[in-house]
């Protein structure tokens, strides 16, 4: 079982980060989630960054992308860098995938691999 | 408690002092986040005063829990603007449930809100700039894309760049406070148990909302976007100085636009909808409205149900939509 993201799908609402964060800290708040939105507001450019185990899944609108250990996503700055976080563990002792379950509009998924 | 911080910042832009009220007991007396602002706005007469609050569930799982509201009194008269996108949700964040302000600054400033912090920074620099330049000055000042802010344009307050349903004068308040913006980033916690978040996350969620456009303005939209925590896509991007179909992002520095309120398009100008949200300006000027009538048209309810929603910080049309108006979702 993976996350996947159908990006064009995203409408930027931001819920998948405080998911995220709920299943971390069982609190609102999305300083620890693994899940990311990133957004460039002025051009309605936004998709999602994801870090897994040994990667982090960079969801854009164009098409994906997988960034390895030290190479840069090229974002701008963020109170707490997504690399500095916990990576993705699909909601390891939960019932459900938070994220997934939270998505309002389908675009985070789960895939069965 | 749960689903708010249980503090307000007490403002005296005057004075320069800044100030934190706990309010636990006050919230628990009242149904929500409108009837508390009202509440401080009593408790707190002098100055002039102003209340930005929050809702129970702004800042929340629950489906649009996206909203605030601004509210003030001009001549005896009580106005109350509702405010959307993500500025509720990131004031909420900063550790605070409503911000007062009162009197007036004797310089331009500006307040910069997070961590449970509240600064109050000179903003001489700030007055000649438009709304978008001031919105690009607080992102690069406080190093952080995602900061969010009402900013005083020429006669109305801007949500962040996207203008908003000022057609009432809360822009013209912020003026005579000599008060610019206000900035907030949110890093903090809201306490929401386990049960609530499930209950929550089973709350029905609705589809896009159609758009009431021209085949024209239809032909420019670029990705739709939405409030927070909302699948109504109310907002589609216009994109006017590069290709709507455009994926990658794109080179040009302001490519399209985004209006809140509808009532910006009705004309189909889109370039001269763009300037005017640079500037600030609503295409209505100033009424005398208690809640603007655009916001009220663009959410299909009456007064008594936006008062109701600000209570509880949902979004009246995803209300009016998709709850099909049934208070007893707001029950936790």
């Amino acid at each position: 079982m993976k996350i996947k993201i159908e990006t064009l799908k995203c409408n930027a609402c931001g819920i998948c980060e405080y998911a995220c964060g709920y299943h971390r800290d069982r609190e609102f708040n999305a300083m620890s989630s693994s899940i990311m939105l990133h957004r460039a507001e002025k051009k309605n450019y936004f998709g999602v960054i994801l870090k897994r185990e040994k990667d982090l899944y960079l969801a854009r609108p164009e098409g994906p992308e997988i960034l390895k250990p030290g190479e840069s996503t090229g974002g701008g700055a963020s109170s707490k860098p997504i690399v500095m976080r916990e990576p993705c563990d699909l909601c390891k002792g939960e019932e459900f995938v938070f994220c997934v379950a939270a998505c309002p509009t389908g675009c985070v998924q789960i895939e069965e691999v | 408690m749960e689903f708010w911080n249980g503090k307000a910042l007490l403002v005296d832009l005057k004075e320069k002092k800044v100030e934190d009220l706990e309010i636990e007991e006050l919230i628990s007396s009242v149904k929500g986040g409108y009837e508390a602002g009202v509440e401080l706005m009593k408790r707190y007469p002098d100055g002039d005063p102003m209340v930005i609050g929050t809702g129970v569930y702004t800042a929340s799982f629950f489906p649009s829990g996206c909203m605030g509201f601004v509210l003030w009194r001009r001549n005896e008269k009580h106005f109350c603007l509702p405010v959307n996108w993500f500025f509720p949700v990131e004031f909420k964040l900063t550790g605070f449930d409503f911000l007062i302000i009162k009197n007036s600054s004797p310089s331009p400033a500006r307040l910069w809100i997070r961590d449970g912090i509240c600064d109050i920074l000179p903003a001489e620099d700030l007055m000649n700039k438009n709304v978008w330049e001031t919105m690009d000055f607080l992102k690069e000042d406080h190093g952080d894309e995602k900061v969010q802010a009402l900013i005083a344009g020429n006669n109305f307050l801007s949500q962040g760049y996207w203008g908003g349903f000022d057609s009432i004068g809360c822009g013209q308040e912020f003026k005579k406070k000599n008060l610019k913006a206000v900035c907030v980033r949110g890093m903090g916690s809201i306490s929401i148990s386990e049960e609530s978040f499930k209950k929550m996350l089973k709350v029905p969620r609705g589809k896009e909302v159609e758009l009431n456009l021209s085949d024209e303005a239809k032909k420019l939209i670029h990705r739709r976007t939405a409030c927070f925590n909302c699948s109504l896509n109310c907002y589609p991007f216009f994109m006017i100085e590069e290709d709507p179909k455009i994926l990658k992002e794109s080179e040009k520095k302001e490519p399209g636009f985004i209006s809140l309120d509808p009532v910006y398009l009705k004309d189909g100008n889109l370039k001269a909808t763009m300037e005017m949200l640079k500037k600030g300006e609503h295409p209505e000027g100033v009424k005398e409205e208690e809640i603007p009538l655009s916001f009220l048209k663009f959410v299909e309810v009456d007064i008594p149900v936006v008062r109701e929603c600000m209570n509880f910080g949902v979004c009246p049309l995803f209300f009016n939509k998709v709850l099909k108006g049934d208070s007893s979702y707001f029950n936790f």
